[in-house]
């Protein structure tokens, strides 16, 4: 198998996440289609309720009182049968027939052999069959063909009694609502479709919007955003959702690109200078005691390098919330003790005074030595910048199940313009310009505050920076979304 | 989609029910033989009229103007072969004498 052939079964390969599977046709994809099948459907529905409902109002409303004048009919015959017997049912027959001023009843009265008693049809229609009760029958009035509705009733000893109405001219009236409703429903099925095709039209256009950009984002220009039509509809509650989504991508990278050059200068310099002291050495050392202090010299610099690549990791690694599993309640007044022992002999050395004010007992729910490295690099970054004969204040107190610890000094603070890029990794202000360090410090903080559902505000000291570290006090806090927070 | 297929049924069922309902209409007009009916003849013009005459006559007072020009064209619109305009009219002058005589 050739490499070109190799590659192309790799791009083609069916166990991509993303391959599609070809489930359905491609018009029977296409969103669009089904929101205007479904508007076609909607539409079409409610005209044939509408129909039907004229249809039971109408057609259907005087079929039902046909039928109800026809039953009470029946009835009445059936009571005179019981009251007179056959020369009262016939007599009454005749008496109907003669009083009939709508000209429209039908009456038929038959033997057992169906020859005809009384009634004014000729004789017992064939169509008729005996196991129905109600029929439409035709019938034939001085010549011309007609339409009947009647109702079947037996008597006793084997007569039938047949009841009915000429129902020609209602007939004619149903004919023609049919009619009507048929081209109704065929305008309506005509205007849902145009309609469908409207909508799908207009579903199409608004979606084009966000596929266009879209489609330039993912040729490459991050720059693109969806078009806001100010209508504040759906689209566009969806264009500005999708347009904060860019932008915090649009950051995100930054923020990725910002690292990946700020690594790319720190660690240059000092990767450059242990070389420069290796080739100088290899040049012009004297002596195998130059060579050692060379190779020193050098290690010293490149474990900078590593202690920078560990921090960058170790951020991630908290960042990635691996170290959740280690939380656990603990009391944080020892190790706030035990810190500023630690940093004691530091702050003496400069001559700064490094001052605790904590209770006796400091609850907190966290990962201890995170908190504690946090803590260190916060008081680490105050003794560097306090000047000698400052103060440096570690205090922290507890209010609603929160712990505040807050690291306060007297140096030159951070400028409230560049405060809020402090946490970021590799940020260094002026200040910190010509001191070691590689910027990593808070924003390794920010990371352990994230993590624990707190929060790290860095506020002024009037003058110096006051940092406030809020972590939990219990297990539910720690379980929150994390906060953060920027005094101006 | 679920829904919209059943929306669907249920339009299909709606347009069943009219289609049966047109299927009726055009089943009732069926193509078999009619059965004709007796009292559109002038055997029946006939008949009614002689029950006018018997009835006009049992009243105890004279039959009014309006009976009696009902009867009358009935009786002229049968013997122009118009047999179901003249039954009506005389269906008309029974219903009034009924109501004469005091019958309900």
């Amino acid at each position: 198998m050739t490499e070109a052939r190799a590659a192309d079964l790799v791009v083609r390969s069916p166990a991509s996440p993303l391959a599609r599977p070809p489930a359905h046709p491609r018009f029977l994809r296409s969103a669009a289609l089904r929101f205007a099948a479904i508007y076609a459907l909607l539409f079409g529905l409610s005209a044939l309720a509408l129909a039907l409902f004229l249809w039971w109002e109408t057609a259907g409303l005087l079929d039902r009182e046909t039928d109800q004048a026809i039953s009470a009919d029946v009835q009445s015959l059936a009571e005179r049968w019981q009251e007179g017997g056959l020369p009262a049912l016939i007599v009454t027959i005749q008496n109907r027939l003669a009083e009939n001023v709508d000209d429209n009843a039908i009456y038929l009265l038959v033997d057992p052999a169906l020859e005809r008693i009384a009634g004014n049809l000729a004789f017992w229609p064939t169509s008729l069959p005996l196991n129905r009760t109600w029929a439409e029958l035709p019938i034939e009035r001085a010549g011309i063909r007609s339409l009947a509705r009647v109702r079947r009733y037996n008597l006793p000893g084997g007569l039938h009694l047949l009841v009915g109405r000429d129902v020609q001219v209602r007939a004619e009236l149903r004919d023609l609502l049919t009619g009507a409703l048929f081209w109704a429903l065929l305008v309506v099925l005509v205007l849902g479709l145009a309609g469908a095709i409207v909508i799908r039209g207009l579903f199409r256009r608004a979606l084009a919007n966000v596929s266009t950009t879209a489609a330039a984002i993912s040729a490459g220009d991050l720059s693109q955003r969806v078009r806001i039509t100010g209508r504040g509809d759906e689209f566009d509650r969806l264009s500005e959702t999708i347009n904060e989504m860019l932008e915090r991508i649009s950051r995100l990278m930054d923020g990725v690109r910002q690292v990946s050059n700020a690594i790319a200068h720190d660690l240059r310099t000092p990767i450059t200078r242990a070389r420069t002291r290796l080739e100088d050495a290899a040049l012009h050392a004297q002596s195998e005691a130059d060579l050692h202090a060379a190779i020193e010299r050098a290690i010293a610099d490149l474990d900078g390098v590593v202690a920078v690549f560990q921090a960058l990791l170790r951020i991630a690694e908290i960042e990635a919330g691996a170290r959740r599993s280690a939380f656990a309640s603990f009391d944080a007044a020892p190790l706030l003790s035990d810190l500023v022992d630690l940093y004691g002999a530091v702050a003496e050395e400069k001559g700064i005074s490094l001052r605790l004010q904590s209770p006796e007992r400091l609850a907190l729910f966290g990962d201890r030595e995170l908190i504690q490295q946090a803590i260190a690099n916060l008081l680490d970054n105050a003794l560097k910048f306090s000047p000698p004969g400052g103060v440096v204040r570690l205090a922290a107190e507890s209010a609603s199940g929160m712990t505040a610890i807050t690291v306060a000094d007297r140096g030159p603070g951070i400028p409230p313009a560049v405060r809020v890029r402090a946490t970021e990794r590799f940020f260094r202000g002026e200040a910190a310009r010509h001191t070691p360090g590689a910027g990593l410090g808070l924003a390794l903080v920010q990371a352990v505050a994230q993590l624990h559902a707190g929060s790290l505000t860095l506020a002024d000291n009037a003058p110096g920076l006051r940092a406030v570290l809020r972590l939990p006090g219990t297990a539910e806090l720690a379980a929150r979304p994390a906060a953060t927070a920027m005094d101006a | 989609m679920r829904g919209a297929y059943r929306i669907g049924a249920f339009a299909a069922a709606g347009a069943a029910t009219l289609l049966i309902e047109l299927a009726v209409v055009t089943d009732a007009s069926g193509q078999s033989a009619p059965t004709p009916l007796l009292t559109d003849t002038p055997q029946y013009c006939a008949e009614l009229s002689d029950e006018v005459e018997e009835d006009r006559q049992a009243l105890v007072s004279p039959a009014p103007a309006e009976i009696e020009q009902l009867a009358e064209e009935g009786r002229q619109l049968c013997a122009l072969g118009q047999v179901r305009g003249g039954i009506v009219r005389l269906r008309r002058a029974i219903v009034l004498l009924l109501k004469a005589s005091g019958h309900s």
